[in-house]
């Protein structure tokens, strides 16, 4: 799978009075007709693509599915394949923040009412990079309830997490053989002096705190201890443990410049840049999960030299292709996303108007060096990466071939395995 | 030294194809793109000395990729 996105954050910011939309910034909603043709221009069939929550979740049991409902007839009509971002980094003002226990109910009805809507759409990432959603919520207060404590960050992981679960768990109800490619930001914290090893070692074990309890992995003694000390129960804490939804489930891993972190002594981070890189980490992440992996978010800002995100996309594309020929099963490769940003260099705490020229097409639609780069590769290796092994291809069903023989078989079959699954027959 | 780019390996070409006289103070773009944009700041040669508007970083680049841009435009 070759993917781009269009990037859909819509976090609350200013103590919840102004309301950031990316795809407003990028003017997608103007757009969105061109922004599909670009698409497959690029020669690519899937993308990572949802509507904003905030306008289509109008309210308890209320959608409006307006402009979901043209876009995603469009999309099918084209045959492209997207993967489903239903909630990135914000939530309706009526639902308030992540800090509201009836989010995941809420979110859990929204998901299901989408499935159904949309029943030829198989691909998934209910909840974008919950990580970062929980942690600039609930601990760095930069969006959306900006709360600043342990209590409020757990509070913030804890609902993101269940709606994601419950998601889940309500799109297998329509979509049988859903398949959930976990988009979530894939993290390295290094120790600056022997000093810092201890602090270093919790921001690790932390960062997998998301996808624990997502994949109902049991945690490390001392994150159990945090998270009880932080305000979750025993009975929450259960909740992730009996799911059995891994195996609906790829190990989407974000990477970036900015995804490696140094640690001072008193736990303090910064930026570390580049050190282990994308293979070494997605290893650390596959290692403990287990999952086929989908490279699922990159880019960097074009620079003076106009080749810069040519060089990173390369780099990239390298560590994917050596983390699969290291025996990891990798099924996909993002670049993340199809036009520039705006805001980005402040994380959307600040409404600058500044251009990020990230994107594989610049605001004006008129392709970027990045662009150019990303569709010749594609074109190169789109034959290579299903070859590590044939038993390993992704089981899609293209929007034209639902309700097809294949698809009633294939949904068939997943369906008796999900019985079997929630009647305790499947580890 | 040579300066090495994967941009080779996709055959594009980052520099300007048409003549423009590029002078300190002026607002550019080095590529075909509407973003970044650069003040330059220094001209040497075939080098210009150009600084991001946006973030203030400064940067040493080949003059012959600088566009100008209409102030209007600015960032």
């Amino acid at each position: 799978m070759f993917a781009t996105g269009i990037e859909n954050s819509i976090p609350k910011i200013k103590n919840g009075t102004v309301r950031v939309d990316q795809m407003e910034s990028s003017g997608h909603y103007r757009l969105w007709r061109k922004d599909f043709d670009l698409v497959e221009e690029m020669g690519i069939r899937h993308l990572r693509y949802g509507p904003p929550l905030h306008t289509t979740l109008a309210g308890p049991d209320k959608y409006d599915w307006e402009f979901a409902d043209v876009t995603f007839a469009d999309l099918r009509r084209r045959d492209l394949i997207p993967i489903v971002d239903l909630c990135h980094f914000g939530v309706p003002d009526w639902i308030g923040d992540f800090q509201n226990p009836d989010f995941p109910f809420h979110f859990e009805k929204y998901a299901r009412a989408f499935a159904c809507r949309f029943p030829w759409v198989q691909l998934y990432t209910p909840v974008n990079e919950m990580f970062i959603c929980a942690i600039f919520s609930g601990e760095y207060g930069w969006w959306n309830e900006q709360g600043t404590t342990d209590r409020t960050f757990v509070t913030a992981l804890k609902n993101i997490v269940k709606a994601n679960v419950l998601a889940m768990k309500a799109i297998l109800e329509c979509r049988p053989d859903a398949i959930f490619i976990q988009s979530e930001s894939s993290e390295y914290f290094h120790a600056e002096n022997p000093a810092a090893i201890g602090p270093a070692e919790i921001l690790n074990a932390k960062r997998f705190l998301s996808l624990d309890l997502n994949y109902g992995r049991r945690v490390s003694s001392e994150m159990y201890e945090y998270l009880l000390d932080n305000g979750m129960t025993r009975d929450e804490y259960h909740f992730f443990l009996h799911h059995k939804l891994k195996h609906h489930c790829i190990l989407g891993n974000d990477y970036y410049w900015t995804n490696e972190h140094r640690v001072a002594a008193d736990g303090r981070t910064r930026a570390a840049g580049e050190i282990f890189g994308y293979a070494e980490i997605t290893r650390q992440y596959y290692d403990r999960y287990r999952l086929p992996v989908m490279h699922t978010e990159t880019n960097i800002v074009e620079g003076p030299n106009g080749d810069e995100a040519v060089n990173w996309l390369w780099k990239q594309w390298a560590n994917v292709l050596r983390v699969r020929n290291d025996g990891v099963p990798t099924v996909g490769f993002t670049w993340y996303s199809l036009t520039d940003q705006v805001d980005w260099d402040t994380a959307l705490r600040e409404t600058n108007g500044h251009v990020n020229p990230l994107g594989l097409y610049d605001l004006d639609r008129n392709i970027r060096a990045v662009g150019r780069s990303y569709q010749q590769l594609i074109a190169d290796w789109k034959e290579v990466l299903p070859t590590q092994t044939v038993c390993l291809t992704v089981p899609i069903v293209p929007p034209s071939e639902h309700g097809g023989l294949h698809h009633r078989v294939q949904e068939g079959a997943m369906r008796e395995m999900r019985r079997a699954e929630t009647h305790g027959q499947v580890a | 030294m040579l300066n090495l780019s994967y941009a080779d390996v996709f055959s594009i070409r980052l520099q300007r194809e048409f003549a423009e006289d590029i002078g300190v103070g002026d607002l550019v773009r080095t590529g075909p793109n509407a973003f970044p944009h650069f003040t330059v700041l220094a001209v040497c040669g075939e080098k210009a000395w150009v600084r991001n508007v946006q973030n203030q970083q400064d940067s040493v680049i080949d003059l012959d990729r600088c566009r100008k841009v209409a102030t209007d435009l600015a960032a």
